[in-house]
């Protein structure tokens, strides 16, 4: 089987969607961990064929949209066809280190400067802002990038037990950057 | 200038609220907006080659995003949003 249309065989347990095991390290995906719902339940799934930047084998976190029962993009079992697009965050390697796909551009949150220490909870972050954590699509790693509001979108993984935050951003999002 | 405009982004400084003398002094908030800036940086696909830096944008008062650099605020627009260019406002 092949997908059509610019689209991309994934495979995808939905019991198991939040969870997968690479090369004996355990991935898992936070899925409400903030009440903003927009921001909540990427999916992890695996490539079954290549299609540009993707190789097959590949451990893909992915919008949660495309994966539910009754979805368009089933096609039998655990198999999806879904877009080969933006919809695809990043690859996850075997080190547990995130590789931005399909002009994502994967970076951390920044958060506010205050006069008096505040504890983690109570801390704001920018809303149009991050810090680039991979360098990719022109921009370099460290290098500062602001875009529209809540543009930037968290994802939270645990990799062997240890949480990683990362934000990933649209490039079409962006509205500039520090030189 | 620290920053450079991507996409279609047109990043501006918005002219300073006139002061009159004997005007009632008003809050921040109640103060109407300039619909006036100049033009700091231009992203690479704006489409209008008219859009130049240092060049004055006329926009609506209520488009644009502010943003705020090293206490430095900016309003940054799509190009879309620009409704004229200017040399300079006559008074």
């Amino acid at each position: 089987m092949q997908s059509a249309n610019n689209k991309i065989l994934v495979s995808c347990n939905l019991e198991q969607k939040d969870f997968a095991e690479i090369g004996g390290n355990m991935l898992k995906i936070a899925n409400a961990y903030n009440p903003n719902f927009r921001e909540k339940s990427p999916v992890i799934s695996k490539a079954e064929e290549t299609n540009g930047e993707i190789v097959k084998g590949d451990i893909l976190i992915c919008h949660h949209n495309h994966f539910y029962g009754s979805s368009p993009f089933w096609l039998v079992d655990d198999l999806f066809s879904i877009p080969c697009n933006k919809t695809i965050f990043a690859i996850i390697d075997k080190e547990g280190n995130p590789k931005p796909v399909n002009g994502n551009i994967i970076g951390e949150r920044l958060y506010q400067d205050t006069k008096i220490e505040q504890p983690p909870e109570f801390r704001k972050h920018y809303i149009d802002r991050v810090k680039v954590l991979i360098a990719g699509y022109g921009y370099a790693k460290g290098q500062l990038i602001f875009t529209k509001p809540y543009a930037p979108y968290q994802i939270c993984y645990t990799w062997n037990m240890i949480e990683r935050r990362i934000v990933k951003v649209d490039k079409e999002m962006i509205i500039g950057q520090e030189n | 200038m620290k920053i450079q405009a991507t996409n279609n982004s047109v990043w501006v400084i918005r002219d300073e609220t006139k002061k009159e003398v004997g005007a009632l002094l008003l809050p921040t908030s109640g103060r109407t907006k300039p619909h006036t800036g100049k033009i700091i940086s231009v992203g690479a696909l704006t489409r209008d080659p008219k859009i130049k830096v240092g060049k004055i944008a006329i926009f609506h008062q209520t488009v644009g995003q502010e943003v705020v650099y090293e206490d430095v605020t900016y309003t940054v627009l799509v190009d879309e949003h620009l409704i004229g260019i200017t040399d300079a406002i006559s008074k």
